[in-house]
């Protein structure tokens, strides 16, 4: 399994766009990171306080799960798009080992993201916070964000794999992941919003795992991961099945 | 033990049977072309092979292994199935290093595969920029990389310029001459008659026959015909002597299930004047076309001919 998770990796770093994806990461953090410490105390913006770093750190998950989970759903889908699944099979004929090597090849990238992104937004952020006389403590709250932020873009990149290994058409597959993120859990959240059951929702869940702190709402940190463990591991469940059942012509 | 053996090899794509019951042993170090007009089968059959699509019944092994239970696939067997299983952002060499990690070929073989299709120079390139010629290239290193003993391509001349050809025949030659055990599909019937060992042909999805190829073109049989200003006498002097002979036009008889030497012999007995004399070999085209009940192309029907003249 070793050896194919290095085959992965080797795929993603010989092209261009996953490289790309990767270094968007730490951009968006450090775009996002200056956004907020520039925008803090106006236009009714909460002013810096001792908060502000958790809040910080959390704040490019939106932009980075989706990097991540676009580029699992290349990892897979890209493959049946570019035809390289047939040779893939040929040198792997075991398809599971291939998918569950996608898996946790992803589930790296999509955690050096969230490192890389934790790096450069806490690079940017606390000598600002310091510089404006704000206490940075590393507490309970700031680890558990930066862990859930490493966590749930790896979490986002297995489940990238996994829905590429469901849909296959690329564009597609892609499609189904940013409306379902960027409207339907929005639209369903609007509809059941005085119930307790939009927490369970993925999106939701993955929001709980960087939202921790003294304005946090949803599910508690490890609850949130399980809940997503749980979706990441149903999709990648599915997508293995379908790809051991599935015709290569 | 056959290289490869198909039992009761049936696929089903909802109403339509791809493959019907094939069943057939190729044996070790043999070249098997694999021929079939379009939608008889041949793809759908080597992807079965290769452990690609399921089949719907049968099984289909290599000495008696599937595929997808070869403990080390791509030493055993290297296929080419398309010319455009590649990513097209990807240098070439890349494309190799990946399939090597994947089958845990040392990183050497990935150069020497490269240099045995004559691609060293292009190795860094990205294949989105490659001619269909240069991907069927790289597509037949990859499948080299292990150093198999089974190689199997499918249409592996489709795309290719008469350069092009002419290469892949002589590597598949080479392959043959290094003892691999080779199948090829294609639909360039001239091309596969002057490389193959042996002949598979297929017809909406079930075997149509399977036999060497010199088998094949002498079941087929020959003919020589002869233009002479006194055909019809020379037409009655064959049948007298047994010699199975039409006349075909006004100046011109034709023989079958005869030689030239028996017909230079009669000509040389009775002392005709002859304008012109041709052996007409059936070929693996006639064959082809004959088994499927297909016709040729009117472009491509001309037989191979050898021409001559009587001493």
């Amino acid at each position: 399994m070793n050896q194919l998770v290095r085959t992965e990796l080797l795929k993603q770093r010989t092209t261009r766009v996953p490289l790309a994806g990767i270094c968007a990461a730490p951009i968006a953090a450090a775009l996002i990171t200056f956004a907020i410490l520039t925008l803090s105390g106006k236009d009714g913006n909460d002013p810096l306080g001792p908060d502000s770093l958790v809040q910080i750190i959390g704040a490019p998950a939106g932009v980075i799960t989706v990097i991540a989970v676009l580029l699992g759903v290349l990892g897979m889908a890209g493959e049946y798009r570019h035809h390289t699944i047939t040779t893939t099979f040929l040198a792997t004929p075991r398809r599971r080992d291939v998918v569950i090597a996608k898996i946790i090849a992803h589930a790296l990238i999509g955690a050096v993201m969230g490192l890389l992104a934790l790096t450069v937004s806490a690079a940017i952020a606390v000598p600002w916070l310091l510089s404006s006389g704000i206490d940075v403590p590393l507490n309970g709250d700031l680890v558990l964000v930066a862990a859930g932020l490493i966590v749930l873009t790896a979490l986002y990149g297995a489940l990238g794999v996994s829905i590429g290994a469901i849909v296959r058409n690329q564009t597609t597959a892609a499609a189904v992941v940013l409306v379902w993120l960027l409207a339907i859990e929005g639209f369903i959240g609007d509809l059941f919003h005085d119930t307790s059951f939009v927490e369970w929702l993925p999106a939701a869940a993955g929001r709980a795992l960087v939202h921790i702190g003294p304005n946090a709402d949803g599910l508690g940190a490890p609850a949130a991961a399980g809940v997503f463990a749980i979706y990441v591991a149903g999709f990648a469940f599915a997508g293995i099945r379908l790809t051991l059942d599935r015709d290569i012509s | 033990m056959a290289a490869i053996e198909l039992h009761g090899l049936t696929k089903r794509f909802g109403a339509v049977t791809a493959v019907d019951d094939l069943t057939l042993e190729l044996g070790a170090g043999t070249v098997t072309g694999l021929l079939g007009p379009n939608g008889a089968g041949k793809t759908t059959t080597l992807r079965m092979l290769l452990g690609l699509v399921t089949p719907t019944t049968g099984t289909a092994t290599f000495d008696g292994t599937r595929y997808v239970d070869l403990t080390d696939p791509a030493r055993q067997v290297g296929a080419v199935l398309e010319a455009a299983s590649f990513h097209p952002g990807r240098r070439a060499i890349d494309h190799l290093r990946i399939l090597a990690s994947a089958a845990g070929l040392p990183a050497r073989r990935v150069d020497d595969a490269l240099s045995q299709v004559a691609m060293t120079e292009h190795a860094r390139r990205r294949v989105g920029g490659f001619s269909l010629g240069m991907r069927q290239r790289l597509g037949l290193a990859a499948a080299l990389l292990g150093e198999p003993s089974v190689l199997v391509l499918d249409e592996p001349a489709n795309g290719l310029d008469p350069e092009g050809v002419h290469w892949l025949r002589a590597f598949l030659r080479s392959q043959a001459d290094a003892g691999r055990t080779v199948v090829v599909s294609s639909h360039l019937l001239a091309e596969v008659a002057q490389t193959v060992d042996h002949v598979v042909i297929l017809d909406k999805g079930r075997l149509i026959t399977s036999a060497p190829l010199d088998d094949l073109t002498t079941r087929a049989g020959s003919v020589v015909i002869v233009r002479t200003p006194d055909a019809d006498r020379f037409r009655a002097e064959l049948t007298r002597r047994g010699i199975d002979a039409n006349l075909t036009a006004p100046d011109e008889v034709t023989s079958s299930d005869t030689t030239p030497e028996a017909v230079g012999r009669v000509i040389g007995a009775i002392g005709l004047v002859v304008y012109e004399m041709r052996l007409i070999q059936s070929n693996l085209e006639d064959v082809f076309f004959s088994l499927t009940n297909t016709a040729p192309p009117a472009t491509n029907a001309s037989p191979t001919t050898k021409q001559g003249v009587p001493s």
